[in-house]
């Protein structure tokens, strides 16, 4: 019956598009709100069945466009279906968060916003470069009108802005694609599968070093633009601002996360050793992400863009478990992005709750609303916290598998000298830089939360009502996958670790460290590399073994 | 069921009460009138109950936890404590895992005896000091919240656990700081107390990942080897350092000790981070009392203690541990020389005593610095108790200017007082009187300047001290509001801690007259003592000049000589010898008024330094680096005037036309690629 189990997935929000649009809007778009939040709940449970460990055949295979070597592939590991059910879970948060904050054109609203959905889990579970490239794209058409029609007084540039920034990532990451399919191609990689993603990574082993680190470098400035990294971050504070709540928590959520998750896929999972020789820049990056963003995040004077500058600190930290490339890197960067995809959609929704009462985000219009509106004040307070990493919530697990992992790796270390004087690059002190947003992200995250809520009442607010229950709903549910996550963090990391780790496997030749293997000591450096593909060799036996222990 | 391995196979359930006790208060008080609606007959009708039941559960989880520690301390005592300890991964990634897990020792009994005890009578006197709050069960749950976190903080195996717990303490503490959040002073206090932890936090963070960069590779092999040890669990530590320190004998353990130190130079107000405790006193009492007097503002010490063999690698990490906390003793007892808060007096007081313990740590008193942790536990709990049972008699008076001649209309209070201020003085052989002399002990064997400078500041202690008590309680009443009577579930903690706060220290001193009255078990120092400092002790012979007959009466000699000033300068002429003493040593008097001028330096910092920074940083990548795209963008639309005739205002066709060039770029880029 689940023989097309992912295809389902992906015409599934097609057909709620369609339904919604079927129905009559109903008095004050009702019916759609209904038929909108019925679709989404049926997403949601079809994409659980699953992740609750259905023994389903998650991989398929049609021919498409043979001659251009274009198959249509959908397959899905633990990676992928993480990011699916991050996907799922929270198109039905936003679709209950639009019964309050959306007021017009409800059809429309909603057939984009499962149109949306489709390209994103298009995005997660292609299995072929072209297939992926194309959901990629067709995910930006919804987007822009989503910010474009529902958004705020500047959404027009906001919209426009959104659209080519992302496209000037698009030819990067293209050239990136027509990079690996020119040079498989040259190698003499049959055209029929040389899209397919497991094709590419056997054939990527054998390509020159120079030629897969221009291949990393057009791939990785793509989705930089996605993630986003800093220089090229700019667009994400303006559409966030001009975006409703609900698009602002996909967009948050889940779209950033296909930057990652694409930085993962090809530049980390492809090209192992271009990401080392790159991977001094990247912690670069990461540091320059977290440090940098935090201490802009400081002196918003509007809630939507402190949150929306927050996130892009926040994806410093997967860039940094990224740069980490061992197992606790890996994995700690796809744990903050499930980890941010909920807080931030929380934080999002809160400052929405906030604006539909106000018509205002400016944190100095408020003040003491911590009186009257206790549940609200709560769950902010909640959210807060666990962005800025308190233990037994759920960002708390993700970035200290990233500190930990980025500490302890040690694939490079680069040496600068100049007439300033002289000092090591290497992961400690990028680490040690990134610990920094830590102290920086408290500081602002709080000083929010007091000027917002403590101290005394305006009295122009003082009959602010409190969360209504479409709100709580959306709230509560975030707030429980946050305590759930953060006490028992293995619930969540078994389902995508082996997958994961496995990823970081290749890198664990490099380490320059000492790998203790039962008797003795062997040090195993990037000369023994070829040496240590050879099944025999008791390195490679132990990084053989960690896998299989990994699996079971 | 109950035999000895029971109490301790199962003592993780000491903070599971509370979490409990915290989960039923917020489904009671913030589940329930949402479920029901806030303004609902039904909700109406149960909030009572609710209130009482949240203080119920909270304190029956607290009494639950102490009836489960007196088993171990009494295995304790008797000698017949076994280390234990169990482990459960939390996280785990390929190979790489960290656990939390619970570990029984004396030091870890030591400690889960102190916060039980106190906390249950800091509980119980809640009642009486939150009575008419509108946030009593809320202050409750904050309560079982710290309590978990406390209790999970003390029986911590590993350092990453202890990071863990360390965190939420600290959350509780801000939760508790801010709990008047409607008040600046509270709202400012608490967003203060946590960024200065964090910043403390931050160097934990790094100290624990230095440690464990240098010695990952043994760990490993710890782990292939001996399957239930953990990652940095203290025993592996002891272990790595006592067992093979070669393996660290090429790494900067100076730099990695000082970075843990950080986390303890913050949670536990040692000089440049102590300026949040003074300020943190803007919360409830009992908070002040339990969190940032008895056991949260300890957790450093315990910390200091828990790994002390890193700190002990590193001569230099030792010496900046005792520098740092003899300055603080003393920057501390200076400031509290002249303030007029009754419960900011008591703070530096609290920052002064944490300075001790730390100094006797530095010095390598591992037992002393413990061991006073354990008796300004009780006589300062008590201490912040009374100042609360003041302040609650004036009618939130916190001014001892207002105050004076409170001995008689609050008899309990004003006894249970002078033994805290006696004790605290370290005079006729109360409980501080036994740990403080340690500390000099350890101090003259470490350095004479610093055993010197920790004697002067004991008698400065009892000025300061005797100074509180007379202005408080001695004279005439010199304030306005109408004095209150004491209330019962106020006066029964006071007279409870009082017990403690007289005997504890003799009781385990360990001193040949103890035979005398039957007591027989071993004294603190014995019992906490662990087997790899015993053995060091044995080799360094080093001693002072003094006997430890000889510490006591110079230790009682300064504090007489505190007491005497205290007596001649604010029993009888109040307004007239301090006011001589202020113009003779006004430059002095004008430094510790502003506290050192620490918070002018961090404000300055923030406002001078950090916030332009962010400001510029703001404006760069709004200007520049926005200005850049926007440049570019716009150019590209000026220049798509030239196309004017595609320019069919439909966003389709713009789509569509920016992806095919895009499309025809990125061919372009190819052939010029590829060689």
């Amino acid at each position: 019956m689940f023989d097309y189990y992912l295809t389902i997935l992906l015409i599934l929000p097609l057909l709620a598009a369609l339904a919604v649009a079927i129905f009559p809007e109903g008095e004050n778009g009702k019916t759609s709100h209904r038929v909108a939040t019925i679709g989404s709940v049926i997403i949601f449970g079809y994409s659980l069945i699953a992740w609750l460990g259905g023994n389903l055949p998650l991989f398929e295979i049609q021919t498409w466009l043979p001659s251009l070597g274009i198959t249509y592939v959908v397959g899905a590991d633990g990676l992928s279906l993480t990011m699916v059910i991050l996907t799922t879970y929270l198109l039905l948060m936003a679709v209950i968060a639009s019964w309050s904050s959306i007021t017009k054109r409800f059809k429309l609203y909603y057939s984009m916003l499962f149109i949306l959905t489709t390209a994103v889990l298009g995005v997660f579970i292609a299995r072929d470069l072209f297939l992926f490239f194309l959901f990629y794209e067709l995910e930006l058409i919804p987007m822009y009108f989503l910010i474009a029609i529902w958004g705020g007084a500047n959404r027009k540039y906001a919209s426009v802005k959104f659209v080519l920034y992302t496209l000037f990532g698009s030819v990067f990451l293209l050239a990136g694609i027509l990079g690996i399919f020119a040079v498989t191609q040259a190698q003499g990689a049959p055209l029929d599968s040389i899209f397919q993603f497991s094709a590419v990574k056997a054939n990527m082993t054998t390509v020159s070093l120079g030629m897969q680190s221009l291949i990393f470098v057009a791939m990785f400035v793509g989705f930089a633009v996605k993630l986003p990294v800093v220089p090229v971050h700019t667009w994400l504070p303006d559409a966030h601002v001009e975006a409703p709540t609900p698009v602002s928590m996909l967009l948050a959520g889940i779209l950033l996360k296909m930057g990652a998750y694409g930085m993962l896929r090809f530049c980390y999972e492809f090209l192992p050793e271009a990401a080392i020789q790159w991977s001094p820049w990247v912690a670069l990056l990461a540091v320059i992400n977290i440090v940098y963003t935090a201490g802009i995040a400081l002196v918003q004077k509007d809630l939507k863009k402190l949150i929306a500058y927050s996130s892009v600190s926040h994806m410093g930290f997967v860039l940094l478990g990224l740069a980490a490339m061992n197992p606790a890197g890996f994995n700690g960067a796809v744990f903050v992005m499930f980890a941010h995809g909920i807080v931030s959609a929380a934080l999002f929704m809160c400052v929405g709750v906030v604006y539909v009462r106000t018509h205002t985000r400016m944190i100095a219009d408020f003040g003491g609303l911590g009186k009257i509106m206790p549940a609200y004040f709560f769950f902010f307070m909640l959210m807060t916290m666990a962005s800025l990493g308190l233990p037994f919530l759920i960002s708390f697990a993700s970035e200290t598998l990233v500190f930990y992992g980025a500490y302890t790796s040690n694939l490079f270390d680069v040496f600068l000298s100049g007439a300033m004087g002289s000092m090591h690059w290497n992961m400690q002190l990028a680490t040690m830089l990134s610990a920094i947003g830590v102290v920086l992200g408290a500081a602002y995250l709080l000083w929010m939360l007091k000027r917002v809520f403590f101290g005394e009442l305006d009295a122009k607010w003082a009959k602010l009502p409190d969360l209504r229950t479409s709100e709580v709903m959306v709230l509560a549910s975030l707030s429980v996958l946050v305590l759930v996550c953060g006490f028992q963090p293995q619930l969540l990391i078994q389902k995508f670790e082996p997958w994961v780790t496995e990823m970081a496997m290749p890198y664990r030749m490099f380490d320059k460290r000492m790998i203790t293997v039962g008797e003795g000591d062997v040090t195993v450096t990037k000369d023994a590399m070829t040496a240590t593909n050879n099944p025999a060799d008791p390195a490679m036996t132990l990084v053989m073994m960690a896998n299989d222990e990994a699996r079971h | 069921m109950f035999d000895t391995a029971w109490w301790t196979q199962n003592v993780a359930l000491i903070p599971v009460y509370p979490l409990l006790a915290f989960f039923l208060v917020v489904f009671m008080r913030g589940a329930l009138p949402a479920i029901f609606g806030a303004d609902s007959a039904t909700w109406k009708s149960i909030e009572g109950p609710t209130k009482t039941l949240s203080m119920l559960a909270t304190v029956t989880a607290t009494f639950m936890g102490l009836l489960h520690t007196w088993p171990l301390v009494m295995q304790l005592l008797h000698g017949n404590l076994l280390p234990y300890q169990v482990n459960e991964p939390w996280l785990q990634a390929g190979q790489f895992v960290l656990s939390i897990g619970y570990l029984i020792d004396p030091l870890s009994v030591m400690m889960l005896f102190v916060v039980t005890f106190i906390s249950l009578f800091i509980q119980i006197y809640t009642h009486g000091y939150m009575g008419h709050d509108d946030g009593y069960a809320k202050f409750y749950g904050y309560l079982a919240l710290f309590n978990f976190s406390m209790l999970g903080l003390v029986l911590s195996t590993n350092l990453f656990q202890m990071y863990v717990f360390w965190e939420l303490v600290g959350v509780s503490s801000y939760l508790l700081i801010g709990f008047w959040y409607t008040k600046k002073d509270a709202a400012d206090a608490s967003i203060k107390a946590f960024l200065m932890n964090r910043v403390g936090d931050f160097g934990l963070l790094l100290g624990i990942l230095g440690f464990l960069y240098v010695s990952y590779g043994w760990w490993q092999d710890l782990l292939l080897t001996n399957p239930d040890e953990v990652l940095l669990s203290f025993t592996g530590i002891e272990a790595l350092v006592t067992g093979s320190p070669a393996v660290l004998a090429a790494a900067p353990m100076g730099v990695i000790a000082f970075l843990i130190f950080m986390g303890p130079m913050a949670k536990s107000a040692q000089v440049p981070l102590h300026t949040w405790l003074p300020d943190a006193m803007a919360g409830p009492t009992p908070i002040s009392a339990l969190i940032h007097a008895a056991t949260m503002v300890a957790a450093g010490i315990y910390l200091v203690g828990r790994v002390y063999p890193i700190f002990q690698l590193s001569p230099e990490a030792m010496g900046a541990v005792a520098i740092i906390g003899t300055i603080t003793a003393v920057i501390a007892a200076s400031i509290a020389f002249v303030q007029y808060d009754i419960k900011k007096a008591l703070a530096y007081s609290t920052c002064s005593q944490l300075g001790f313990m730390m100094a006797a740590m530095g010095c390598g008193a591992f037992a002393a610095g413990l061991f006073h942790l354990f008796t300004h536990a009780f006589f300062k709990a008590m201490l912040f108790l009374c100042s609360g049972s003041v302040i609650h008699a004036c009618e939130d008076e916190q001014d001892m200017r207002k105050m004076g001649g409170l001995w008689n209309k609050l008899p309990v209070t004003a006894w249970t007082y002078l033994i805290g201020t006696i004790s605290i003085s370290g005079m006729f052989w109360t409980s501080g009187f036994w740990s403080k002399d340690e500390i000099l002990v350890g101090a003259q064997n470490f350095a004479m300047p610093i055993f010197w400078i920790l004697a002067v500041t004991a008698g400065a202690t009892a000025f300061y001290m005797f100074r509180s008590f007379f202005m408080t309680f001695a004279g005439s009443y010199r304030g306005e509001a109408h004095v209150h009577k004491e209330i019962p579930a106020m006066v029964l903690p006071l007279a409870v801690l009082a017990v403690p706060s007289i005997f504890i220290g003799f009781l385990l001193s360990g001193s040949p007259l103890l035979a005398n009255i039957g007591w027989t078990f071993p004294g603190f120092v014995e019992l906490i003592t662990p087997g790899y400092l015993t053995h060091a002790a044995h080799g360094a012979a080093h001693h002072g000049p003094f006997s430890h007959g000889d510490i006591a009466n110079i230790s009682m000699a300064f504090g007489f000589g505190g007491f005497a000033l205290a007596f001649m300068f604010y029993v009888k002429p109040l307004n007239t010898v301090p006011g001589k003493i202020k113009t003779m040593f006004s430059p002095l008097f004008t430094l510790f008024a502003n506290k050192w001028y620490f918070d002018e330096l961090y404000n300055n910092f923030l406002k001078l330094i950090y916030l332009p920074f962010a400001n510029f940083t703001s404006r760069f990548d709004k200007g520049f680096v926005d200005g850049i795209v926007n440049l570019v963008g716009g150019g590209i639309w000026t220049g798509g005037g030239a196309a004017q005739a595609l320019q069919s205002g439909r966003v389709q066709s713009y789509i569509a036309t920016i992806f095919f060039g895009v499309v025809v770029l990125a061919l372009l880029g190819m052939v010029w690629w590829l060689p």
